[in-house]
């Protein structure tokens, strides 16, 4: 029961950091269409920004409120892939619309330069966050313990589907959003800036990916190729779930996290998650859409 | 005039062909210092029939594999197992030993003997490419979602063959191994040397002229036309997903050919070549050479790789990585054809402007 409990726990908490790196991918990849091989950069921009923001307030703040550092973390590092994303999709994706292929290119070359980037910054050794001491520790219910870091993790996740829906579904510029997704000639007729809305789109793709790099740095030490680990689960959430729909992406994720955590008691975790992988492509062999499509009628969608 | 253009790409294949040749004669006299400049000539006739195979795919069919490092280092492992074994005389190595390894584990048995192994460096590939192929192309799963697949096919890949480390030496690869030919190293095996980089520039140039056989043909014009409208070539009747998986198997052989050249040349393998990283990088040589035309990818990988070859001696590894990343990119964004693009567009383009205002007049009068 206890092991049950346990191997629930750590499926949830791998899912949802699946979810958090893909949900930028599931806007950017879902319903731009663009396939942005820099994502996982712009986790690592995150995560370092998390660094340099520790490193920042550790020297004029007091030792006991240090944990603050976090919570400003979250808002600049998710401030600072906003801006990237929004110079990235004005210089490079503004301009490869329609060539999907040529888009994932082009962005592998800046995820090239932003790699490089870090190391002529950082280093090529690896550098760690501490934990904000209230994230540090786990509550024990039982036998079970759940570390705080992780559940924190699931209420980060959940707060960012939260505020997606609400931006997506709810908000005015969702509403223009979504109708220059799925018409833009006739989104432009009605006097939407759609140049301005695919920037803002991707901009906010972006910044969840720098809030998913937070995340990722609670949990082990932070390096240049730190999103390349994290960028194939994610794209392949987002394709397991169905290209555009939010829900697809959540489901996605969920998938590979769980089953993933499920394999890893019978065989090591690499290969867990590898064989994880090579079923998702098997799955999709049976359904190339994935989970969730959106019907149409059109040949070449 | 117009034979140059209309035969320009195989005059430029040959000047290659004849300044490869001239390679080994040159360190002969000299003319080329170190030893290692020489090796690494070969190994970039390795690339360029990896690219030759990759722009099949890519730049012809319009498939971007994301995954062609997978074969390229299968064929370069199966070539590798076999040297190794050379090197131990059909006992087990040294790793299998720290592995816990009794005897010889059965995957290694068919590469003590050399024919067997060269079947394998292009059957295990070919084999491969032929069932992810077929299931892929036949479920109709295309442009960035097959690149996305195949990006993750290389990563599982990846990640088990680091696993078995008993069987395949984890991170560190095969290493310590000579070529086919007997040990290349110091200047009493120049012979060796030299037997082995005609035997590479050969399989070059047959690679080369097979794959001008094939889109010189009807066959090329139907590769194109999958590229250019897939839906249009169903309609038209033909059976798309067995012209793809045809070609994608036939460029993972090429790919695995080219691992193995690719290992004689090294002298060891790493499962570094089998990266997404690794793969993408095959897709620069093509990118910047030129899609779509197989001198492009030949001309790319030379290029690319010498660039890199002659920064990255020197302390500008770094400046190197911001300079292909940038490359890359400007590119992919403005030159879509490449460097053969540009030299076809700019440098012949008054010809053809004259050429097609002749015919405007003609269809006036």
């Amino acid at each position: 029961m206890v092991q049950l409990i346990n191997t629930l726990f750590n499926g949830l908490s791998l899912s949802s950091i699946v979810l958090l790196t893909s949900l930028g991918l599931a806007i950017t990849f879902g319903l731009m269409r663009v396939i942005n091989m820099a994502h996982g950069e712009f986790v690592m921009i995150g995560a370092y920004t998390t660094y340099v923001v520790q490193n920042v307030f550790s020297g004029f703040l007091p030792e006991s409120i240090q944990w603050i550092f976090y919570f400003a973390a979250i808002p600049i590092a998710f401030g600072i892939t906003f801006l990237f994303g929004s110079i990235l999709e004005k210089l490079v994706i503004s301009r490869l619309y329609g060539r999907e292929m040529d888009s994932l290119l082009a962005t592998w070359g800046i995820s090239l330069i932003l790699q490089q980037a870090a190391r002529s910054i950082f280093g090529t050794q690896g550098v760690n966050v501490t934990a904000p001491s209230f994230l540090q520790g786990g509550l024990k219910i039982g036998g079970c313990t759940f570390s705080y870091n992780r559940i924190f993790i699931i209420f980060l996740v959940l707060l960012c589907l939260i505020g997606m829906y609400f931006v997506i579904y709810r908000s005015g510029f969702g509403k223009k959003m979504r109708a220059v997704m799925q018409n833009r000639p006739m989104a432009q007729c009605m006097g939407i800036d759609s140049r301005k809305v695919d920037n803002i789109t991707f901009a906010i793709g972006s910044g969840l990916a720098g809030i998913a790099g937070c995340s990722v740095a609670l949990l082990g030490s932070i390096d240049s190729t730190i999103g390349q680990s994290y960028i194939v689960n994610s794209f392949m959430a987002v394709v397991l779930g169905g290209v555009g729909k939010l829900a697809g992406t959540v489901l996605g994720s969920g998938i590979i996290g769980f089953s993933s955590i499920f394999t890893e008691n019978y065989t090591s975790s690499t290969i867990a998650k590898a064989l994880v992988l090579l079923i998702v492509i098997i799955f999709l062999q049976k359904r190339p859409q994935g989970l969730f499509v959106i019907k149409s009628r059109s040949l070449d969608e | 005039m117009k034979k140059i253009k209309k035969q320009g790409s195989n005059i430029c294949f040959l000047i290659i062909v004849i300044l490869l040749a001239l390679v080994p004669i040159m360190y002969q006299y000299e003319l080329i210092e170190a030893s290692s400049t020489v090796l690494f000539i070969g190994k970039c006739m390795a690339f360029a029939i990896v690219a030759i195979g990759l722009d099949l795919i890519w730049g012809y069919t319009g498939i971007l594999s994301l995954g062609h490092g997978l074969y390229f280092a299968l064929g370069g492992y199966a070539m590798a197992m076999y040297l190794k074994l050379q090197r131990t005389g059909g006992g087990i190595t040294d790793f299998m030993h720290i592995g816990g390894l009794k005897e010889l584990p059965l995957v290694w048995k068919p590469f003590l003997s050399l024919p067997v192994s060269i079947f394998l460096i292009l059957f295990v590939p070919g084999i491969l490419a032929g069932v992810i192929g077929y299931f892929i192309f036949k479920n109709r799963v295309k442009g960035v979602y097959f690149s996305i697949i195949s990006q993750a096919l290389t990563w599982a890949a990846y990640s088990i063959f680091i696993a078995l480390s008993p069987y395949t030496n984890g991170n560190v690869g095969i290493t310590d191994i000579q070529s086919v030919f007997g040990s290349i190293k110091g200047s009493m095996n120049f012979g060796n040397l030299q037997i082995l980089f005609y035997s590479a520039l050969i399989l070059l140039i047959l690679v080369y002229a097979g794959a001008k056989f094939l889109t010189g043909r009807k066959f090329g014009k139907l590769l194109i036309a999958i590229r250019d409208g897939e839906n249009r070539t169903y309609f038209s009747g033909y059976q798309v997903s067995r012209y793809k998986t045809f070609i994608y198997v036939l460029s993972a052989i090429l790919a695995g050919i080219a691992g193995a050249i690719f290992v004689n040349f090294n002298g060891s393998i790493t499962p570094n070549q089998m990266t997404i990283a690794y793969s993408i990088t095959m897709v620069i040589w093509v990118a910047v050479g030129g899609r779509g035309t197989i001198i492009g990818a030949v001309i790319g990988a030379f290029l690319i790789n010498m660039c890199e070859y002659k920064l990255s001696s020197g302390g500008l590894v770094e400046v190197w990585q911001y300079l292909i990343g940038a490359i890359f990119c400007i590119t992919i964004i403005f030159f879509k054809g490449g460097i053969i693009g540009i030299v076809r567009d700019h440098l012949f383009a008054s010809g053809r402007r004259k050429k097609a205002e002749r015919r405007e007049l003609r269809q006036n009068s």
